[in-house]
C-alpha cells in the first residue's frame, strides 16, 4: 500500500493542465508563462476555450484582467482536476521489458559484486489490478483522515506488488506515455479483482484503524470514567440523605411517643409517613445505582461505546488492469576472481520477486547483507563475508 | 489494551458499482492516466511552502527560524488553526504577520479580525503594516465605520462586544480570527468567552504565553474554541488530566500529545534570540527658579480646572506633559485654551496668562542644555555621531531641531506628517550621514535602526508601553552594540515621579515588551490604565508625601501585577516543560 497523494506544487499543475488540455485536442501556443489556447469544439470537457490566455502564476490574483491562472488552488485548475478525476476510472495497461530498463535489487547494488551481463526471459503474462482508493476514517473523538492509496494485487496468487504499485503511480506521473492496450476487464473479473483488492487493503490499513480505535475507545473509557465518577458522587449523595431521613424518622417516632394530644400525635405521624416514603424512593435510587455500580454500567458503557464507534470508509477512483511479464533474470556476475550466473524470478514493473539467501549460513541477503561470491557460491558479505 | 475492549469498526465499501459501470468498455491510457493524476493531486496538499516570505522587505522585518516554523506549522500541518504560545519576548506577533501575510497571498483573507486588549490594538496594527504591508483598520482610528464596513479589522476585545457592535461582529463570517492575549478569554461564564463562542470563521490562531491562568481546565476552554471536540467533554478532560484531591496536573504526557496537534510552543531557551546589554541612565536635574514656576503655575491650574470640570482631561495632562517637555510646547496649547470665539468666557484666564508669564520667564530651558552634552559626547565617541532624541511634542521637536542646528549637528527631524517614502529617505539620509535624528512617538516599529545605539528620553511618555517601543526602534535583532538610553528629568516634576517611583521600581527599563505587555494588560483587566492613573494621583494629591504616598502604592500594584505575571509564567513553564517542538506527524 503506497500513500498516493501528490504535493500540488507550481511545477505538478502546470505539467498536469498541459497534459490535460492536449488530451482534449488544445492547440496551445507558449510565449514563455503565457499560453493561448483553443479547445476544438467537439472536445469532450466542459472548459471552453476559445484563443482564452493561460498564465502560469503564483498567486491566482496576480494575473491580469481576462487571464487565466494556473496555480495550484487556482478555480481554473480546480474545475479540470474535478472534470479529469471522474472522467476515465478504468484503464489497461500493460507493461513490457523493452519500456522498462531491468531492475536492480538492493542487495546487488548494495555489494561490491559486478553485474556483468543481464538479460530477462520472460515465460508468461500476468495480470494485476492497481487501484487507487479514498480512506476515510471518521470517530467523534478525532478529525477524520482522508488518504488516497494505492494498492496493487496479483490476480493470480491474490498476493501484493507494492513495487508494482510504485511502478504505475510513477507512470502515471511520467506524461510521455506510450499508449499501449491490452486487454479489459470485464464486469465480473474487475468485480472480483476489486473484492480481492478490498482484502489486501482492509489488512494494510490494520495498524493505522488500530491506533484510531485505541485513541477511540480510550476516549470513550474517559467518558465512561468520567460517568462513574459522577454516580458514585451521588450515590454518596444519597447516602448522606437516607442518613438524615432515618435521623428524622427517629425524631418524628420520640414526639409520637411523647405526644400529649391526640393532634400532634397525629400530625408526627403523618410527618413520618412521609417522611419514609421518602427514604423508600432513596433506597430504591440507591440500589438503582448499586446495581449500576456493580455491573458496571452495561448501557451506559454500551451507548458510549457506540458513540465512539469506527467508520472507515473506502472508496474506489480508479482502477487499471496491468498485465506485466514473469520470467526469470539471468545475471552474470563477478568478483574478479570469481564468475558465475545466476537465474531469479522476475516481473516487469515488480523487481526480482524472490528474496534469496546466503549458501553458506542461511541468512536473508538484504542491501545490509548484500550478496558476495565465494567462489561459485553466494554468500552475504556481511554474515559471511571476509 | 486487548482487542475484545476495542470500540467497534465499521468498514464501508463505496461506490464500488459507479466504478463497475464502465467495465468492459475501452478507454484511452492517457485519459486514464490522467485521471489517476488528478486523484492524486486533489488528495494532495497543497504546496506548502511560505509563498509570501519572498516578498517580504527584509528592511521591514527580520524573520527567525522558529517564527517561520510557527508559521508553517500553524498553517500548514495545523490546518489554520492553532495556538501560539511562545514564551514571552519571542515574537508571536511576527509569527501571525506572516501567517496573514501567507493567507493574503493565497488569497483566503477576505475578511480578518484580530482582536486584542484595548491598549495593544494600535501596537499591532502598526506592526501589520510597517512589518508585512498589511492594512487594518482599527476600532481607534477616526475612520471606523462598524465592523461591517472593513474587510480587515483589529479591535479591543471588549469593543467587539459591546452592545453597540456585538450583532454585526457576530452577523459576518470570518475567514480569520486572531486572538491576542487568549487567556484573557479563559473563563466560559464571560461575555468575551460567549463572543468567541458565537463567532464564524474558518481559521483561528489564538497567542498567549500563558494558556493556563489557574488550572488545567484554563487551557480545555481556549482549545474548545479553537478545536471543538479535540479533549472531550469538560468534565472528562477535568478527571483525566487533574488529580482532584491535589489539584495537581496528571496525565502530563498525554496532555501534551494531544495539545501537540494544536498548539505550538517555542522557549527562548530554545531560540537563538541573543539582545546585546542595554545601559539607561537617568539624568536628573534641579530646575531653575522661572522653571519651578511655571511648574508649580500648570500643576495648579490642572488641579483647579480638573476639580471643576473633569471633561477637560484630556487637555490637562497634556498640559502637564508639556510643561515638562519644553516652554514652547506648553505654549502653543496654553494661547489655544484662551484662543476661543468672541463672547465666551474663558475660565480661569487669569491663571492661563499667568502661565504664559512663566513661559517667557524661561530663558534657557534646563534640559536642553543638558542633551547637549549627551549629543556632543555622542559626537565624540560614537560612529557618526548618531543620537536618536524622542519627544512627545512637535514643538518641542521644533525647539531641538533649530538649537541642534545652531550648534553645527546635522538634524534629521522625523514626524508623523511625513509620507512613507519621505521616512525612509530620512531614515536612510541619518544612516549615512549621521548626526541628530529627532523624532516623535510616531517612529513605527517597523523601522530599522538598529544602525544607531545612543537614545535620548528627552520628555518621557506616561504609558511605559512607548517607552519600551522607543527603545525597541534600536535595541533590537540585529543590534550588535551595547546600547545606551538617557532620560532626562527635572527634580520634583511628574517625569521624576514616574520614572523614580514607577518606571525604576518595577524595572521598566529591563523589561520586553511583551513582559510589560501583560503587566499592563493585567492593571487594565482591574478595570484600570496606567496614564490616567499616573494623571489621578497628580491632581488628587494633597500634599508632597502624599503624592509619594500614592506613587508608591501604584507601584507595589505594579510589582504585584509583576509577581503574578510572573509566577503564571514559571508554572506554564513546569507544565509544558519538555514540549516537543517537532513534527506532529507520526
Ligand atoms: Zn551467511
Amino acid at each position: 500500500m503506497t500513500d498516493a497523494a501528490l504535493p500540488v506544487t507550481e511545477r505538478a499543475v502546470e505539467r498536469f493542465t498541459e497534459a490535460y488540455l492536449r488530451s482534449l485536442g488544445a492547440q496551445i501556443e507558449k510565449r514563455g508563462r503565457r499560453w493561448t489556447v483553443t479547445l476544438p469544439g467537439d472536445a469532450d470537457t466542459a472548459l471552453e476555450l476559445d484563443g482564452d490566455v493561460l498564465e502560469i502564476v503564483s498567486d491566482p490574483d496576480e494575473v491580469d484582467e481576462g487571464v487565466i491562472a494556473i496555480s495550484p488552488e487556482a478555480p481554473f485548475v480546480e474545475r479540470m482536476l474535478d472534470e479529469s478525476a471522474d472522467k476515465t476510472p478504468l484503464g489497461v495497461l500493460s507493461l513490457t521489458q523493452d519500456q522498462f530498463e531491468l531492475q536492480l535489487p538492493p542487495w546487488i547494488t548494495g555489494g561490491t559484486v559486478e553485474v556483468v551481463d543481464r538479460s530477462f526471459t520472460p515465460y508468461y503474462d500476468r495480470r494485476a489490478l492497481c487501484a487507487l482508493f479514498h480512506v476515510g476514517i471518521e470517530t467523534v473523538s478525532e478529525y477524520q483522515t482522508e488518504e488516497l492509496h494505492a494498492v496493487a494485487v496479483d490476480l493470480n496468487d491474490h498476493e501484493e506488488r507494492p513495487r508494482l504499485a510504485e511502478t504505475y503511480l510513477d507512470l502515471a506521473e511520467d506524461d510521455q506515455q506510450d499508449p499501449s492496450e491490452g486487454r479489459q476487464f470485464d464486469e465480473q473479473t474487475l468485480s472480483d479483482a476489486i473484492e480481492t483488492t478490498n482484502e489486501v487493503l482492509e489488512r494494510e490499513i490494520a495498524p493505522m484503524v488500530r491506533d484510531t480505535r485505541e485513541r477511540a475507545t480510550r476516549a470513550a473509557e474517559v467518558e465512561l470514567d468520567e460517568y462513574r465518577q459522577f454516580v458514585q458522587q451521588r450515590r454518596e449523595e444519597i447516602d448522606e440523605e437516607i442518613s438524615r431521613l432515618n435521623d428524622r424518622i427517629e425524631d418524628e417516632t420520640e414526639a409520637i411517643d411523647a405526644a400529649t394530644e391526640q393532634a400532634e400525635r397525629v400530625e408526627a405521624l403523618r410527618k413520618r409517613k412521609e417522611l419514609q416514603s421518602e427514604l423508600d424512593d432513596r433506597r430504591a435510587e440507591l440500589d438503582d445505582l448499586t446495581e449500576q455500580i456493580d455491573r458496571n454500567f452495561p448501557e451506559k458503557r454500551r451507548e458510549v461505546r457506540e458513540r465512539h464507534d469506527l467508520t472507515v470508509r473506502m472508496r474506489p477512483v480508479a482502477a487499471t488492469s496491468v498485465s506485466y511479464e514473469r520470467g526469470d533474470l539471468i545475471l552474470e556476475l563477478t568478483t574478479g576472481d570469481a564468475t558465475v550466473e545466476k537465474s531469479y524470478s522476475y516481473a516487469i514493473g515488480a523487481g526480482v520477486m524472490e528474496e534469496p539467501s546466503c549458501d553458506r549460513c542461511g541468512r536473508q541477503l538484504t542491501e545490509e547483507n548484500p550478496l558476495a561470491l565465494e567462489r561459485n557460491r553466494v554468500i552475504g558479505d556481511t554474515c559471511c563475508g571476509n | 489494551m486487548s482487542r475484545e475492549n476495542l470500540v467497534e469498526v465499521d468498514f464501508r465499501h463505496e461506490d464500488e458499482d459507479t466504478l463497475l459501470a464502465d467495465a468492459g468498455e475501452s478507454s484511452s491510457l492517457v485519459e486514464h492516466l490522467l485521471t489517476v493524476q488528478a486523484n492524486r493531486l486533489q488528495a494532495g496538499q497543497p504546496d506548502s511552502e511560505l509563498r509570501s516570505l519572498s516578498h517580504l522587505d527584509e528592511e521591514n522585518v527580520k524573520l527567525l527560524e522558529h517564527q517561520v516554523d510557527a508559521a508553517h506549522r500553524a498553517l500548514f500541518e495545523m490546518d489554520g488553526k492553532a495556538l501560539l504560545a511562545d514564551e514571552v519576548g519571542l515574537g508571536k506577533t511576527i509569527e501571525v504577520g506572516m501567517i496573514l501575510k501567507e493567507m493574503h497571498y493565497r488569497g483566503t483573507d477576505d475578511a480578518v479580525l484580530i482582536l486584542t486588549p484595548a491598549q495593544l490594538a494600535q501596537q499591532w496594527q502598526g506592526e501589520m503594516l510597517e512589518k508585512f504591508g498589511l492594512d487594518f483598520t482599527c476600532n481607534y482610528d477616526d475612520d471606523f465605520a462598524g465592523f461591517d464596513a472593513h474587510d480587515h479589522v483589529i479591535a479591543s476585545i471588549d469593543t467587539a462586544k459591546s452592545d453597540r457592535h456585538r450583532s454585526t461582529v457576530l452577523a459576518r463570517d470570518w475567514d480569520v480570527l486572531v486572538l491576542d492575549e487568549a487567556h484573557y478569554v479563559k473563563n466560559e461564564d464571560t461575555d468575551r468567552y460567549e463572543l468567541l463562542e458565537k463567532l464564524s470563521y474558518d481559521y483561528a490562531f489564538f497567542l498567549t504565553a500563558t494558556p493556563i491562568q489557574n488550572d488545567v481546565t484554563d487551557l480545555y476552554n481556549i482549545i474548545s474554541l479553537l478545536r471543538p471536540g479535540l479533549f472531550g467533554t469538560r468534565e472528562a478532560f477535568h478527571n483525566y488530566f487533574v488529580n482532584k484531591s491535589q489539584e495537581t496536573l496528571v496525565n502530563r504526557n498525554e496532555l501534551q500529545n494531544r495539545l501537540r496537534k494544536v498548539m505550538i510552543r517555542n522557549r527562548r531557551d530554545e531560540t537563538d534570540i541573543d539582545f546585546t546589554p542595554r545601559n539607561v541612565t537617568t539624568r536628573t536635574f534641579e530646575p531653575s527658579p522661572a522653571e519651578k514656576d511655571l511648574y508649580q503655575s500648570v500643576t495648579d491650574y490642572v488641579r483647579t480646572a480638573y476639580g471643576e470640570d473633569q471633561g477637560q482631561k484630556l487637555v490637562l495632562m497634556t498640559l502637564q506633559k508639556e510643561v515638562v517637555s519644553s516652554p514652547e510646547a506648553l505654549k502653543q496649547t496654553v494661547e489655544r485654551q484662551l484662543d476661543v470665539e468672541d463672547g465666551k468666557v474663558v475660565a480661569h484666564a487669569d491663571q492661563l496668562n499667568r502661565i504664559l508669564d512663566c513661559v517667557d520667564a524661561v530663558k534657557t530651558p534646563t534640559k536642553l542644555e543638558s542633551v547637549q552634552r549627551i549629543t556632543s559626547e555622542a559626537r565624540e565617541r560614537v560612529d557618526k555621531g548618531r543620537v536618536i532624541v524622542f519627544t512627545q511634542f512637535r514643538a518641542t521637536q521644533q525647539k531641538l531641531i533649530e538649537t541642534f542646528a545652531d550648534q553645527g549637528y546635522t538634524t534629521h527631524p522625523f514626524h508623523g506628517g511625513h509620507s512613507s517614502d519621505e521616512k525612509e529617505e530620512i531614515v536612510e539620509r541619518f544612516e549615512e550621514e549621521g548626526g541628530v535624528l529627532v523624532s516623535t512617538d510616531a517612529m513605527n516599529e517597523g523601522r530599522n535602526l538598529q544602525f544607531c545605539n545612543v537614545m535620548v528620553n528627552y520628555d518621557l511618555p506616561w504609558n511605559p508601553m512607548k517607552v519600551e517601543q522607543r527603545i525597541g526602534r534600536i535595541h533590537r535583532i540585529g543590534q550588535e552594540r551595547e546600547v545606551y538610553v538617557f532620560n532626562i528629568a527635572l527634580e520634583d516634576t511628574i517625569e521624576e515621579y514616574v520614572l523614580e517611583r514607577l518606571y525604576h521600581k518595577i524595572d521598566l527599563f529591563q523589561q520586553s515588551v511583551g513582559e510589560l505587555s501583560e503587566i499592563l494588560t493585567r492593571l487594565e483587566e482591574t478595570g484600570r490604565n496606567f496614564e490616567d492613573e499616573v494623571f489621578e494621583r497628580l491632581v488628587s494629591a494633597d500634599s508632597e508625601v502624599e503624592l509619594e504616598n500614592d506613587f508608591d502604592a501604584m507601584a507595589i500594584d505594579l510589582q504585584e501585577q509583576r509577581d503574578l505575571a510572573d509566577k503564571l509564567e514559571d508554572f506554564n513553564k513546569g507544565v509544558f516543560e519538555g514540549f516537543d517542538l517537532g513534527d506532529s506527524d507520526d
